[in-house]
């Protein structure tokens, strides 16, 4: 089955592999900026909106990608997991419309805070 | 499915096959929900009031104290063992390395213990930090 073209199981297999491709570059970036660095120091409204003013579309495209790539990787990993133990069929519809609805839920709210803390610093 | 026969199911997994593949897929899953389950957390407290400068200081203030950065080392470490493990899966599924599994986990470890005594470096003296008016408040006491 697995080598059937288009099986959904193969598309999300390989896009966890290439969200975690970004995740890699992302976390790097994102850790080293965070925790690595003087800003670590004390993060506050102000050190973050400076930061984001400072390339405002570059951080917002990159952010917006990283939140896309974080929930997909995360959200299609805890599917991979439950896939595992073999639920019913009931049981996996229920698990697949509660991952969507945090997946929407989450998105929407990071891109609330993305948006808004660009804005702030423009 | 039941969560205590998955938790079962798991537990003989380990002790049916107790070796280095089934350590580093086991802990590859539990670092993953860890991560999950702080992915939300973060959102929530980043993405909350964004415009309001007061409102995002004191929410941050919150989970910068001594006990939230020494946490913050640990969170380092499971992101890493994560990213290292998550890479050696992809290398043996797209380099037909699934023999060398083992070999490719020993090159994680040692690349893991080199991030980790870096960032364990830089973070730690977070943890021990003291803001300078902190300092001189105490100061300021003794006298």
């Amino acid at each position: 089955m697995a080598t059937k073209p288009g099986f959904p199981g193969l598309t999300s297999w390989l896009l966890q592999r290439l969200t975690g491709l970004f995740l890699v570059v992302g976390l790097f970036i994102h850790v080293n900026v965070i925790h690595f660095t003087t800003e670590a120091r004390l993060i506050d409204f102000s050190s973050v909106t400076t930061r984001l003013a400072e390339n405002p579309t570059g951080w917002g495209i990159f952010y917006v990608i990283f939140l896309f790539a974080c929930i997909y990787h995360g959200l299609n990993g805890i599917w991979a997991i439950i896939l595992d133990f073999k639920p019913g069929a009931g049981l996996l519809r229920f698990y697949l419309v509660a991952l969507w609805l945090i997946g929407i839920f989450f998105s929407a709210y990071g891109l609330f805070g993305i948006f808004g803390l660009v804005r702030a610093g423009a | 499915m039941n969560i205590f026969k998955a938790i079962g199911g798991t537990y003989n997994e380990v002790r049916l096959n107790p070796n280095v593949g089934t350590w580093s897929f086991l802990l590859h899953r539990l670092s993953g929900i860890l991560l999950a389950f702080y992915l939300f957390m973060h959102l929530i407290v980043i993405a909350t009031s964004p415009g309001n400068a007061g409102a995002f200081d004191s929410r941050l203030a919150a989970v910068q104290t001594r006990l939230f950065h020494l946490l913050e080392i640990g969170l380092v470490g499971v992101i890493f063992f994560h990213m290292l493990n998550g890479l050696r899966i992809l290398v043996a599924d797209f380099f037909y390395l699934t023999r060398q599994h083992q070999k490719l986990l020993w090159i994680v470890v040692i690349i893991f213990i080199i991030i980790m005594a870096y960032a364990t470096a830089v973070m730690l003296p977070k943890v021990f930090h003291r803001e300078v008016t902190e300092v001189a408040q105490i100061v300021g006491g003794l006298r």
